[in-house]
């Protein structure tokens, strides 16, 4: 590795490890541009502004300023706040929402959307139980007041049959006619490929619908 | 320089209140042992040995009162039992399955009278049966449980029904 300095502008070339021995006072001095791609085995040209450089070591390794304290405890208050009662990440387990949610994907529960809106039909929402570690994701079929039932696999709501695109996988489930009470929604799984008992369903209070998926 | 003594004294200030929180557990930390305590008796790993098994099972028994009440969803399993029953129940049922794992979450602890603890939470139940098959059951309950002797005891727990069919 050699180290050329023209003016302000730093030169650093970068060769297979092995082949040329790197300047000390480069290691020292230059951490992040020398290892990463030393490590990757790769030969790369990188041309630096020397304050650049300068800034970019300040924000990997920056000084203990109480200034940079104060940041550090206002971003980590932000992103508690945030990412733990606004946008919680969540991970999906399970089959019941396939094939619009797979098992093991990745997803963010979006709190606030029904803090001024009610859900609406065909809405994916989240069910909580006790708290918002473990929650139900499901599809809202029927709101208050609706009859609900299902007919050799068909859905029908006030005994008007509605169009299920999401629904992939054909079933034969039956159920009788019910209404929906006050102040609740009725939700279901989108993956109706099993039978109707082993099949997470029915009568949720809005009190336990928290959210949606961000997408 | 100041900065580090602010570290030190932010430091030495966390570790105080850790220990007294760890020296003397409130109510609440007592209450919450005793669901970890039932988590890991009834969990069970696919290597367990017979040994370790009957420690788990003979001390199941002593987290319950002598009598437990239990209203769930199935008829069959609702209903009064002892301790020892719960024990000798917890014994034959492990022998069912290769894994069992038990987990509490969101815990909401109250008193609503002296000696008393109403608590709320989510239970989840994972496991594979002996013959292959892997189950996952998700529900939210409601525990009582009763000071006795100085230790928290499970009498009550029922079953919340989150969806109604």
């Amino acid at each position: 590795m050699t180290l050329y300095i023209h003016d302000d502008i730093s030169f650093i070339r970068f060769v297979i490890p092995g082949l040329t021995e790197p300047a000390p006072y480069l290691i020292r001095g230059n951490p992040v541009f020398f290892w990463i791609p030393a490590f990757t085995g790769m030969t790369a040209f990188a041309v630096i502004n020397v304050d650049v450089y300068k800034r970019i070591r300040q924000f990997f390794f920056p000084s203990l300023t109480p200034r940079f304290l104060i940041r550090a405890l206002l971003v980590a208050l932000f992103a508690y706040l945030f990412f733990g009662h606004i946008c919680i990440p969540l991970r999906i387990k399970g089959y019941s929402m396939e094939p619009t949610y797979h098992n093991e994907s990745f997803n963010f529960l979006w709190k606030l959307h029904y803090i001024i809106s009610k859900p609406k039909r065909q809405d994916v929402v989240a069910v909580r139980f006790a708290g918002n570690r473990v929650m139900l994701l499901k599809r809202v079929i029927a709101l208050e007041d609706e009859t609900v039932e299902f007919r050799n696999g068909k859905l029908f709501v006030d005994g008007k049959e509605m169009e299920e695109p999401y629904v992939r996988y054909a079933c034969n489930w039956n159920l009788p006619p019910r209404q929906v009470e006050k102040d609740c929604v009725y939700v279901v799984g989108d993956n109706r490929n099993m039978p109707i008992e082993d099949h997470h369903f029915g009568q949720a209070s809005m009190k336990r619908i928290v959210g949606m998926p961000l997408w | 320089m100041k900065i580090k003594y602010l570290i030190i004294a932010i430091l030495a200030v966390g570790i105080g209140v850790w220990a007294t929180v760890y020296l003397f557990p409130s109510e609440e930390r007592k209450v919450k042992k005793q669901f970890n305590l039932l988590s890991e008796w009834v969990s069970k790993d696919s290597g367990e040995n017979t040994f370790t098994m009957a420690h788990k099972t003979r001390n199941l028994g002593s987290l319950f009162a002598e009598k437990f009440e239990l209203k769930t969803e199935i008829e069959s399993m609702s209903g009064s039992y002892t301790s020892e029953e719960i024990s000798s129940y917890a014994a034959r049922g492990r022998f069912m399955f290769s894994y069992l794992s038990l987990s509490f979450y969101d815990l909401g602890i109250s008193f609503p009278e002296k000696g008393i603890a109403k608590v709320t939470l989510t239970a989840r139940l994972k496991g594979r049966s002996t013959t292959g098959e892997n189950f996952d059951e998700t529900h939210e309950l409601e525990c009582i449980l009763k000071k006795i002797e100085k230790r928290w005891l499970f009498s009550h727990a029922e079953m919340v029904e989150v969806l109604k069919k």
